[in-house]
């Protein structure tokens, strides 16, 4: 049935590139002991060449992305090629330079390669294991439905506040009006809850109310449960409990969609590194290819 | 009186009664046109604004006084008042017929005002849009109470009730709900009668708080607002406890149409057969059972404007005396060509009533229709019709010559002149199970689905025709591939058709074991009952014994439910005949012990993994047991990039057909809102240009002869068509010519599986990850499978 970019056709991909490595590998071993290895050796040059072809090709894969009619196989097949490749391209490419390393542009390109190489682990390691953990908290809803949910309970939490008195009910309304989801990227990458809630100081009145964290509805819970505690009438403490109620499910619900935003936001994430670092790579590549080509 | 006689009275000022009436005015016949609405052509009108109204069939002359070209409704609507002035047709309005007495030469007409009208000769062109039901409340004729929207843009800021159930109730509301107050009034708790798409889009915006929606409430009167109030009406509400008193600007009755079947039968007209959608008995001068009373346009089953323009023409030619041959007279000329060999066009129509059984017993306008529709096709010797495993988009009869139907087991199958073939697969929807060859000098009739089927749900006599050769051949096939025609006949005799509702059970567990069933369309799911409530432990699929596992002779009663997950028919025999022939047939014998033994494997393993009955279960509730393509997204994969949906719009014009975030999901596996290429497209149920057709390889897709009507995006129960505004395709040389469409149609688009790019679906190739898979029904079973193994 479904099969994933990384086992795609039974790693065909992989196969192929260790086998390209082992190749290298051997060839380096076997060319090591006639002459000591360099760039600037006949296999040196080989590698180069190698590792240049397959760094183009591995960019091609951006290409391919936006070509919706390319009869050249499917998306899958080709992200499979370009991680098994990636990998493949990073040791030919330290053969190449038989790990002469320095401080010039032409480490430089290597260490682009590197980064490069490295972003796009993180990024299987998040493709492959993001997308399971969405789906399991989200639990067969979609975004749009837990968000449905939430207005759902804030519905239904200012309906029951407004049958209590007016503290409560601007207790309430703060704690809604405070909810905090999303927010900048860094926020939603931390996925933390901001939430706050507006809270009167006991004994100096609405003038001195002070706004404080309300972080999994913690304080509108404590303090629904201080009303709660101090005995009302028996209507009073049914509506009040049935509140709590509602905040709890609201503090889980609350908590699903931070942490949906999160886990979303850290799938996209490494990609904004990924190709600035790609695009870094291709200059790199092509400043050192000049290099060589005019100055050796 | 005699000033209120006509030589003809024509009800229904659409554009047949109108053709009608312009034509009546050039032969100089007295005539009037009775018309209930209080503009022409009322259907039309209540088109959405500026449609673009097409003229198919394209291939189809237009024969009237009066000019129709496709162009925008507005267009059309201004050409045919400017044909009613010139032609001097004479048109009443706001006159609805409520009664015909009378006969040939003295009918008269009640009219709903009061009064009447008396002609020789009538024409009903009454459409098949029916009369709108009204409110029937005190105030219902106020000005404020409408019972149809023309365009949602044209209200802004108002306050708007809107009355009804229905999909149109829903629609209209949701869509004056983006600039103004709505206010929806039910009369039950739900809304059985609407499409799930638009109940879950309605509650979403009632969440929202887009709109009000008041429930068991009935309306009580509409009034005036007393002076001095901010809106002019308003609605008096009659909830469960007390009344509500809105006020508003407008109330929009959406509560259905009164169908014109009733009005036409109370006149005296028979009717093919009882159920809604057949046609009245009609000659091919469209003259009904009552002499002098003729019937025309959608309501004598033509559903295109062209036509019911042509006989609107036609029919005043046949009474004024000059009986000239219908419009498509030439078309069918070409059509009919290999069969003329010098007979006229009626000539070689008789011929093929007389040598096909199927149309034994069709009326002469049916058959036109009929071979209008068809093609007829000579195949050289040895060239195959069909192959076994293609899916099929028509059924096929002999007219000339011979066809060889190659079995599995048992002799090839000789057909000649006059039989049918093709007929499991138009039933199971599924692929041909046996392949067809043509034999010396064969001339054939093709017949797409769409046609057929709908002529066996209007004429009992083709259907059926058709159910006797498929019980006889299913026999055959299925059970005894050798045996002789009398033992098959014999067989047949005791053999039943049962029709079973989506959800509704065949048998039951615990049921006694009386009749063996063979599925021959739909599918169903057996399960067996557990403290948890019925756990699913097989999918039984068209073309399948049901539950032969069950039928050994030490079991006596059912061990499994069988429930339809789709609607479904099978094919009973009674178990002791079965067990007859089972003794004295070591073949079937063979056969039925490697089925039993398949299908106790199956529940065995699906018993084995709990989970997999409820992932079936969900793909089978979600309609993935009647598709033979549908895309699955594994969430365990997909990274939301949306990339399936985009290479689909890129690929179709820049409308996606498919959402991937709607849909249901479950054991984290995702349905997103997308065709399921049927086994029965229900999109094609009801398309005037016959415009939706399935390939080979089982794709359902919408040609460009679409018209926009909206039927397909109302029959699809999985809500996946969208009427789009898609730029028309024009060529390079009409570009540089000028000449075709410029402006963009709404039209029906939906997925067409990417047919025309050899790279496959694009959304499905797009993917990056391997989330967007497409399966067939049968594949269900291993998805459950692997599924529940996945996932835990
Ligand atoms: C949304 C939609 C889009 C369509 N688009 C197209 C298209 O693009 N191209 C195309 O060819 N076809 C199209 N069709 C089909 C087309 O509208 C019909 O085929 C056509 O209108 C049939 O014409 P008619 O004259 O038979 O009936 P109608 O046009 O339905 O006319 C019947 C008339 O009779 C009147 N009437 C009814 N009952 C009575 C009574 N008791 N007394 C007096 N008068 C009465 C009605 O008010 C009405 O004016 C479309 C249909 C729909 C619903
Ligand atoms: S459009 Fe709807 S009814 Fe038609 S084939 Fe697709 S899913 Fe089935
Ligand atoms: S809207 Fe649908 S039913 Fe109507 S003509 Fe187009 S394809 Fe056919």
């Amino acid at each position: 049935m479904h099969a994933s970019f990384i086992n795609y056709r039974n790693y065909r991909y992989g196969f192929s590139a260790l086998a390209l490595c082992l190749g290298a590998v051997l060839a380096y071993v076997i060319d090591a002991r006639r002459e000591a290895q360099s760039g600037g050796t006949w296999l040196g040059y080989t590698l180069g060449t190698v590792a240049a072809v397959l760094i183009v090709y591995l960019a091609l894969y951006g290409v391919r992305r936006r070509s919706f009619r390319s009869p050249s196989g499917s998306a899958s097949g080709w992200l499979s090629a370009h991680i098994y490749l990636g990998v493949a391209t990073l040791c030919i490419a330290a053969l190449h330079c038989a790990f002469e390393f320095g401080r010039n542009v032409h480490t430089a390109a290597f260490v682009l390669l590197l980064l490069v190489v490295v972003s796009g682990g993180w990024g299987v390691y998040v493709y492959a294991r993001y997308p399971g953990l969405i789906s399991r908290q989200r639990g067969n809803l979609s975004r749009e439905t837990l968000l449905e949910q939430l207005s759902k309970l804030d519905g239904r939490a200012r309906a029951l506040a407004s049958t209590l008195d007016n503290r409560i009910q601007a207790l309430v309304d703060h704690a809604i009006r405070r909810t905090h989801l999303g927010g900048g990227v860094w926020e939603q990458l931390r996925g933390r809850d901001l939430s706050a809630i507006l809270i009167p100081d006991a004994g100096r009145g609405a003038a001195f109310a002070q706004i404080v964290s309300n972080e999994g509805q913690h304080v509108l819970i404590q303090r629904l449960a201080q009303e709660h505690a101090a005995a009302h009438d028996a209507t009073f403490d049914a509506r009040l409990q049935e509140l709590l109620e509602v905040a709890g499910e609201k503090a889980v619900l609350v908590g699903k969609l931070q942490k949906d935003i999160q886990l979303q936001g850290l799938l996209q994430f490494w990609l904004y590194l990924h190709l600035p670092l790609c695009f870094g790579l291709l200059a790199a590549l092509l400043i050192h290819v000049l290099a060589v080509f005019f100055y050796w | 009186m005699s000033d209120f006689e006509f030589d003809v009275a024509i009800l229904g000022g659409g554009p047949a009664g109108l053709s009608a009436a312009a034509r009546a005015a050039q032969r100089k016949l007295t005539h009037v046109v009775l018309e209930s609405a209080a503009k022409h052509a009322n259907t039309i009108q209540q088109y959405q604004h500026r449609k673009h109204v097409m003229s198919e069939p394209g291939l189809l002359p237009l024969r009237s006084d009066i000019a129709f070209a496709a162009g925008r409704r507005e267009a059309v609507l201004q050409a045919w008042e400017e044909g009613i002035r010139k032609t001097n047709a004479q048109i009443r309005y706001e006159a609805e017929v409520t009664a015909i007495t009378g006969r040939q030469g003295e009918f008269s007409l009640a009219l709903k005002a009061g009064g009447a009208v008396r002609a020789r000769n009538v024409i009903l062109a009454l459409g098949v849009q029916g009369n709108p039901r009204r409110l029937a409340v005190p105030g219902d004729e106020f000005p404020c109470v409408q019972t149809g929207l023309e365009s949602a843009d044209a209200h802004q800021g108002e306050t708007i009730v809107i009355v009804g159930a229905g999909d149109a109730a829903i629609e209209n509301a949701l869509a004056l709900a983006v600039q103004n107050r709505v206010i929806l009034v039910n009369r039950r708790g739900d809304f059985p009668r609407a499409k799930d798409s638009n109940v879950t889009r309605l509650r979403r915006a009632l969440d929202a708080g887009k709109l009000e929606c008041v429930f068991r409430t009935e309306v009580n009167l509409i009034r005036r607002s007393p002076d001095g109030s901010s809106l002019p009406y308003q609605i008096v509400l009659r909830p469960p406890e007390v009344e509500r008193v809105v006020d508003c600007h407008r109330v929009i009755a959406r509560l259905g149409a009164i169908a014109p079947r009733r009005f036409v039968e109370s006149v005296g007209v028979r009717f093919a057969d009882e159920r809604p959608d057949s046609l009245p008995d009609l000659s091919h001068r469209y003259e009904s059972s009552v002499p002098g009373l003729f019937i025309i346009g959608a309501l004598a089953g033509c559903p295109l404007i062209k036509q019911a323009m042509n006989q609107g023409y036609e029919v005043i030619e046949h009474l004024s005396g000059n009986p000239i041959d219908p419009a498509d007279h030439p078309v069918l000329e070409a059509k009919l060509r290999p069969l003329l060999d010098g007979r006229e066009v009626d000539a070689a129509l008789s011929l093929i009533q007389d040598s096909v059984p199927t149309f034994a017993k069709l009326k002469p306008l049916a058959l036109r229709e009929l071979v209008l529709a068809s093609k007829v096709v000579p195949v050289r010797k040895g060239r195959r019709i069909f192959a076994r495993g293609e899916y099929a988009s028509s059924v096929f009869h002999v007219l000339q010559g011979q066809v060889q139907l190659e079995t599995d087991a048992g002799e090839p199958m000789l057909l000649r002149e006059g039989q049918l073939f093709g007929e499991m697969s138009l039933i199971s929807g599924r692929p041909h199970e046996i392949g067809a060859v043509a034999g010396p000098d064969c001339l054939l009739l093709e017949t797409p689905h769409g046609t057929i089927k709908k002529l066996a749900r209007i004429e009992p006599s083709v259907r059926s025709y058709i159910d006797r050769v498929f019980v006889l051949r299913a026999l055959r096939l299925m059970l005894l591939p050798r045996a002789r025609a009398e033992t098959i006949h014999e067989l047949s005799t005791c053999a039943q058709i049962h029709s079973i509702a989506s959800g509704d059970t065949l048998f039951k567990q615990g049921d006694p074991i009386d009749r063996l069933y063979l599925l021959r369309s739909g599918s169903v799911t057996l399960s067996r009952a557990t403290s948890a409530g019925e756990a699913p432990v097989a999918y039984c699929a068209a073309g399948n014994f049901v539950d032969v596992a069950g039928c050994t002779p030490a079991v006596r009663a059912r061990t499994v439910t069988a429930r339809a997950t789709v609607a479904a028919e099978a094919l009973s025999i009674d178990y002791a005949s079965f067990r007859k022939l089972l003794s004295s047939d070591e073949a079937l014998q063979r056969k039925v012990q490697v089925e039993q033994e398949q299908q106790l494997a199956a529940y065995a393993r699906m018993k084995a993994q709990p989970g997999a009955g409820d992932v079936l279960s969900f793909l089978m509730s979600n309609g993935v047991g009647e598709a033979t393509n549908v895309l699955v997204i594994d969430e365990l994969l997909c990274v939301g990039c949306d990339q399936c949906e985009t290479a689909c719009a890129q690929t179709h014009e820049g409308v996606s057909r498919l959402d991937r975030r709607a849909g249901p999901s479950f054991y984290s596996l995702h349905l997103p809102t997308s065709c399921r290429h049927c086994e029965h497209p229900h999109c094609m149920r009801d398309c005037p240009p016959n415009a939706i057709h399935r390939l080979p390889d089982g794709e359902v897709f919408i040609d460009e002869t679409c018209i926009g009507c909206g039927n397909c995006e109302e029959s699809c129960p999985y809500g996946v068509i969208q009427m789009a505004e898609v730029p028309p395709r024009v060529g390079l040389l009409e570009r540089l010519l000028r000449r075709g469409p410029t402006e963009a149609a709404k039209t029906a688009v939906k997925c067409d599986m990417c047919k025309d790019l050899k790279s496959g679906p694009a959304c499905v190739n797009a993917c990056p990850t391997g989330a967007a898979i497409r399966i067939h029904a049968e594949d269900v079973v291993s998805l459950a499978r692997t599924r529940a193994s996945a996932v835990r």
